[in-house]
């Protein structure tokens, strides 16, 4: 019988396979931060909980598609539920409020000294803290809020092109840094 | 576009993490990652690279109206008949379809034990559920011998459902139990 404890990569397996209590399994797994995740982007509770319902169902389609070479299934989770959140993003026409505000809401992400912090996160928060504020705070607006390059760039007041290349250099040094 | 130049695929990979791509960029660069296993290893570097993030992000459980909606859109193409199915409908069935192989499991091992009675036994059953009387086994024919077909009602509220758990047991001492989930309505 599928549960909270069976391992993800089990539960996708058989969620593949049409199993509806290993896919209600990983539903109550994943789902409180996989939430969270939608919060963070989408701003507005009833947009999050289309989203996070827009995910799942895709998720059920999709199943069969997972392959550990995609990374672990919490973060293929993830990226399912961030894409869908950004999608709605487009869709509409003002900006979520928390979003307006980013460098004390980034700032809170990568603060020194909080105590829940892992050792990757502690490695991520050294790297990003070795780029240029603006590139990292692109970075940041475009993985933590679904942000466009054209709102990035506005929201920086620079140019779109260097929104672009400086995006790239940012995550060419992260790589390196990550030593990965 | 060659998507196996390492920096361009590095580059569409990261734009794929981060979320930079259009909708429409985005779903075939989905369906090509099916297939294309560096590329998924790229895209799974920096999902991991920048993972962290998203373990800073506060959780927060979702309503349950989330889970029903999901239940009720993937019971629509899952099964040709969802618009009866009720909340929670597919784990009482299986459920008790678990129970259902238990009973014939206990049954079906109790006569492994002992299986003189078999025959007789096999004719009981049949009579109760109007089943035809099973085929005696015979050194010609050692055919499966079926031996019960249970129908367990399973009251809902609104109206029973019904499973079907067979037993066969055949002449070689092999056992199978199959349980039929309720048919659609």
């Amino acid at each position: 019988m599928a549960d909270k404890s069976s391992p993800l990569p089990e539960l996708v397996r058989r969620t593949a396979a049409g199993d509806k209590i290993a896919f209600s399994a990983l539903y109550q797994a994943t789902s409180a931060k996989l939430f969270g995740v939608a919060l963070r982007i989408s701003g507005r509770r009833e947009i999050a909980e289309e989203v996070l319902q827009e995910a799942f169902v895709a998720v059920w389609g999709r199943a069969k598609d997972y392959d550990p070479v995609r990374g672990s299934v919490m973060t293929w989770l993830v990226t399912i539920v961030r894409h869908c959140a950004i999608d709605q993003l487009r869709h509409q026409q003002s900006r979520p409020e928390g979003h307006s505000a980013p460098e004390e809401l980034l700032s809170s992400f990568i603060a020194i000294g909080r105590t829940d912090m892992g050792a990757e996160m502690r490695a991520l928060q050294r790297c990003l803290d070795e780029l240029d504020p603006q590139p990292r705070q692109a970075v940041l607006l475009a993985y933590l809020y679904g942000l466009t390059r054209d709102e990035i760039a506005a929201r920086l007041a620079v140019p779109v092109g260097t929104v672009k290349s400086s995006l790239w250099r940012s995550l060419e040094r992260l790589q390196r840094c990550l030593g990965s | 576009m060659k998507y196996d130049q390492p920096e361009l695929g590095e580059r569409l990979a990261a734009a794929y993490a981060l979320g930079l791509m259009p909708a429409r960029a985005r779903r075939r660069f989905d369906r090509l990652l099916v297939r294309d296993a560096t590329l998924a290893a790229r895209v799974a570097g920096w999902t991991e690279r920048l993972a962290p993030l998203d373990e800073m992000t506060a959780s927060e459980t979702p309503p349950t109206k989330v889970w029903r909606a999901i239940e009720r859109r993937i019971g629509t193409t899952a099964t040709p008949a969802p618009a009866r199915r009720r909340r929670g409908g597919f784990f009482s069935w299986r459920g008790f379809a678990m129970a259902a192989i238990a009973v014939s499991a206990a049954i079906a091992i109790w006569i492994a034990h002992d299986p003189a009675p078999l025959q007789k036994l096999a004719g009981e059953i049949a009579e109760k559920v109007q089943l035809p009387r099973p085929a005696a086994p015979s050194a010609h024919n050692p055919a499966d011998v079926g031996l019960s077909v249970m129908k367990l009602g399973v009251s809902e509220r609104e109206r029973p459902r019904w499973l079907r758990a067979a037993l066969l047991l055949t002449a070689n001492g092999t056992l199978s139990v199959t349980v039929e989930p309720p048919p659609a309505h």
